[in-house]
Parts: structure tokens; sequence; C-alpha cells
């Protein structure tokens, strides 16, 4: 299966990453609103409070939208479609991106119940939070 | 000379939309300028304002100007995806009505296939997408729209068949728009039998990338009037960028058309509308800006689509001259198509695809799909001629 390319972390996100290396999955939490976030921001995106932490998340979530892939992008990933992409939301509220693996694409639909699982990308650098049926 | 007075659309053309071209961005953006200017009846010497759109960045906007000639008193690199070209002509219209300018041509469009290192391609949404999206194998805005529709479908029962009438009916407009780069018509069945490409999006659904220009020139009344010009004005306008951005889980399904109806809409406007020239990436985002901007309920685009005859010499004609989904998308010259086609409507140059009578049309662009909310620029301007 191809996983990549990697990331290339930026100064506000290298938590995501170190985070993922432990098997974690974290989201960005507003220190003054509370509001969790997700993709990863130098700021909160509700009250533009500069000062945000890190909340690891449970991992699981539900599958709000999904699609089969037939033409990505990237053509490095041409040998593994169909891919299944799904619009997952969290447990705790949040709404990711992410690829489902670990059953044939037919198999996935809205209302799936799925778990982070990592993956090591191409270079083995970096793991990066895939999604399995739970 | 600088006179304050109401900004009308004296003119407007676009290029042939070719799946190649072996001319540069740039010399497709001049081409565009010159029909533009002809059909104004004007010169590059009468023009002091310029915006330019291009995906594959020829460079920053006064570099274009100087390299195609222009000194400019109003410049502006309008990068608001396929909401440009309306967006762009919504800023001319302000700067000719403050009496900063007298002449503005608003131009968007691209070579498909870049011939020269001039034009770059330069990763865009990058925020998102490096960390976020690519390590996924996403198909990109195939599989945003995808999503999108899959939502529709399940909330609201949209069909397949109500989806696929829009992409048949665009075919047949474009069938007699010599511009247009897919002209041979197709049914129903050939939508519903096209490859998928990222479930539930079919090929018929996709717009196919071309390579093509088109180029808007708006003055001051003054200047129409010299010209001869029953005015063609844009009696209203608004936009929205990044609809309900500062929510944790924005909706999806809803566009900030929904914030701007109103503006762009008052209650009463929509039955006066002769045609409507929607921006098409996809069937369902006609859906649903047919349903944000109040034509029918949220959720009903559907059997709106369903029960409308929206061909020309039907109850509401939408995308006269086929659309993106015909004509092509010149890849951000798709956002000015829209409304070239809707300025010659209200000259009466339809040709066979002409709609009796038009003097009042809609013109929309979408721009720019977000990772977060849903897409990130929607504009609207109601394009009127008034009886001389």
């Amino acid at each position: 299966m191809i996983v990549g390319p990697g990331p290339t972390p930026v100064s506000w996100d290298h938590e995501y990453w170190a985070s993922a290396a432990r098997g974690i999955l974290s989201v960005q939490r507003c220190d003054d609103c509370d509001r969790l976030q997700f993709y990863p921001r130098p700021m909160c995106m509700a009250c533009f409070s500069p000062r945000v932490s890190w909340k690891a998340v449970s991992g699981t979530g539900v599958v709000e939208a999904c699609t089969l892939v037939r033409v990505p992008v990237h053509e490095m990933f041409l040998p593994d479609v169909p891919i299944v992409i799904a619009e997952i939301r969290l447990d705790e509220g949040v709404r990711m991106l992410s690829r489902i693996v670990g059953t044939s694409a037919e198999n996935v639909d809205v209302g799936d119940t799925v778990r982070v699982t990592f993956l090591p990308c191409a270079s083995g650098d970096y793991l990066i939070p895939h999604f399995r049926p739970a | 000379m600088n006179t304050s007075s109401r900004a009308c659309v004296v003119g407007a053309a676009e290029t042939a939309y070719t799946r190649t071209s072996d001319l540069a961005g740039t010399v497709l953006l001049a081409e565009a300028i010159r029909l533009a200017l002809d059909d104004a009846g004007l010169s590059t010497r009468d023009v002091d304002g310029l915006a330019v759109t291009s995906f594959f960045n020829p460079d920053d906007s006064p570099y274009v100007a100087e390299h195609l000639g222009f000194e400019l008193g109003w410049i502006l690199k309008a990068d608001y995806g396929g909401a440009a070209g309306v967006m762009s002509i919504i800023r001319a219209k302000h700067a000719i009505e403050a009496g900063y300018i007298d002449v503005a041509v608003c131009v968007g469009g691209d070579n498909r296939v870049p011939t020269l290192s001039h034009d770059v391609h330069r990763p865009f949404n990058d925020y998102s997408r490096r960390n976020y999206v690519d390590p996924y194998g996403y198909g990109g805005p195939n599989s945003l729209f995808a999503m999108i529709q899959q939502r529709h479908m399940r909330r609201y029962g949209t069909t397949l068949e109500q989806l696929g009438k829009i992409s048949v009916t665009f075919r047949r407009h474009a069938a007699s728009n010599p511009n247009a780069l897919l002209r041979d018509p197709i049914t129903i069945d050939d939508y519903l039998a096209s490859r998928m490409i990222s479930d539930p999006i079919r090929l018929l659904d996709c717009v196919m990338p071309c390579s093509g220009a088109a180029a808007i020139v708006i003055a001051n009344e003054d200047v129409a009037h010299r010209l001869g010009k029953e005015p063609v004005s844009i009696t209203n306008c608004a936009e929205r960028t990044n609809y309900l951005a500062r929510e944790q889980n924005p909706e999806r399904i809803t566009m900030g058309y929904a914030a701007i109806k109103d503006q762009l809409l008052p209650p009463g406007t929509h039955e006066t509308l002769d045609f409507l020239q929607l921006y098409d990436d996809y069937p369902i985002a006609i859906v649903m800006t047919l349903e944000d901007l109040g034509f029918c309920e949220k959720g009903q685009g559907g059997p709106f689509i369903e029960r409308t005859d929206i061909g020309v010499g039907g109850d509401l004609p939408i995308n006269t001259g086929g659309g993106q989904l015909s004509c092509g998308q010149p890849i951000l010259g798709g956002g000015y198509l829209h409304v070239v086609e809707a300025y010659r409507q209200l000259r009466g140059h339809g040709g066979d695809r002409q709609v009796e009578g038009a003097a009042r049309g809609l013109v929309t662009g979408i721009g720019l799909l977000s990772y977060h909310n849903n897409l990130a620029c929607v504009a609207g301007m109601v394009m009127t001629k008034e009886a001389s």
C-alpha cells in the first residue's frame, strides 16, 4: 500500500507528528475558548488566540462522507485505486479527511465507525494517521 | 478624465476553447483582450484599469501589464479561482463608479499545458494540502464534490437523473456555440454510463480542462454613450469568502450564497431574470446554487431541475452557451466565460441559442475549494440591459 508523500512539518504542527510517532492522534485546543480544531494552524480559528495546545483524542469516529478515488491527483497512488477517502467526524466533534484501509473499498459506507491506525510514509520518517473499521 | 458615473459593460469576448494550444497563457489573455476591445469599439489606449486572472501564474500583474504594454491607473490580480470573473468585475465597477478610472478590462484564462517556463504551476491551498491531504491519494476537486454530492443525495434524495439532465441540457446548448470544446450531443444514458471518477462523480459530471481566455470591458456611462451602446449595467452584486469559516464543523452542502441571497436577489428579483449563467464545475453545484439563492427550498434543487425546462426557450434557461461542462474549463478563464455568454445574450447575439427578449440575467462564480469549510468564494451579479 502506498503512503505518502511524507509531510513537511511546520513550526505549529510538530506536535501532531510527534504524537503520531507515539501512536496518538492529537488535535489542537484553544487555551482561551476551548475550541478544538483540525487541520493545525498557528492560532485559534474561532477567537484568533495564539495560545493553542494539543489534546490527545480517542482516535475513533464516524464516516460522514466517503468516495472511491479512481483518478488520484498524484500518480504515485495509481497502483492502489480505488482508494477510499473519507471525511470522518471524530468522537470529540472535529472533522478530518483521511483514508480508510484494512477493508475492501466497497465495504465502506457513511455511518461506519472507524479507528485510527498509523502507517509509515514511503521515506519511513513519519507515521501518517489512517483509519480502519472499528 | 475621471468623471463619476455608473459603470456599464461595453464589450466581451472569448477565444475558442481548445483542448491544447501552442500559445503561451499570456498570448491567450492578449487575444481575449483584443477581441473584447474590438467588440467594445475601444483600443488599449482607452484602458486605464486591468484585472488579470490566471492559474499558471504568468507573473505579478504589473509585469503582465508591462509585457502587454498597458499604462494603468488601477490594476488587480484577481486570485479568486472560478469566482474571479464576477469578483474582478465587481471591483472594476466600484473603481469606475468612484470616479477612479474610466475603462477597465477584466481578463482570465490559461493554457492547460503551459508551453513556456514563464508559466509556472504554483502550489495552492498548501496550508492544508501538503501535510493533511497529499499523503492519502486524494482525487482533488472530483473527490471533494463527490462527498458533497453523496451528502446531498443521502440527505435530500437528489437523483442521478436530475443531475444528468443538467449535463445533457448544457451539451445541447453547446451545439450552437462555435467556441465550445464539447459539442456532440449526449443522452441521459450516456451520462449514467460514463465512467466513474470518484464515486458518485462520473466523467460527465466533470468539466474538461482546456485552453482559452475570456475578457470583459467595463466603462463609465459617458464612454458607453459615446460608443452608442445601450447600457448594460450591474444592478445587484454580492460575494462571500469563507462562509462559516469560524464554525468547528461548517455545513458542507450549503454554500456562501445563503449568506448573500437577499443582497444579490432581493425578494421579487428571481421572477425578473430571463436567464441564469451559473458556475458549473459540477451539476451538483448548480443544484446547490439554485437552492441557496432561493430559487427553491433547500434540498429541493433536484425536483426543481426535474420540473423546470432549463433549456433555451424553456421556463428558466441556464448556461445558454453550454457552461463549462460543455465549453470546457479554460482553467481560471472558467469564471469569465459565463459573463461573456450573459453579455452576448443581453446584446441579442446568441444566434440559435438566443433567449428571446433577454434583458436581465444572473451570473455566478464559485472559487477555490477549502479543507475546512465548503468552497472558498462565491459571487454573483445581475446584469441588466435598459430599454433605449
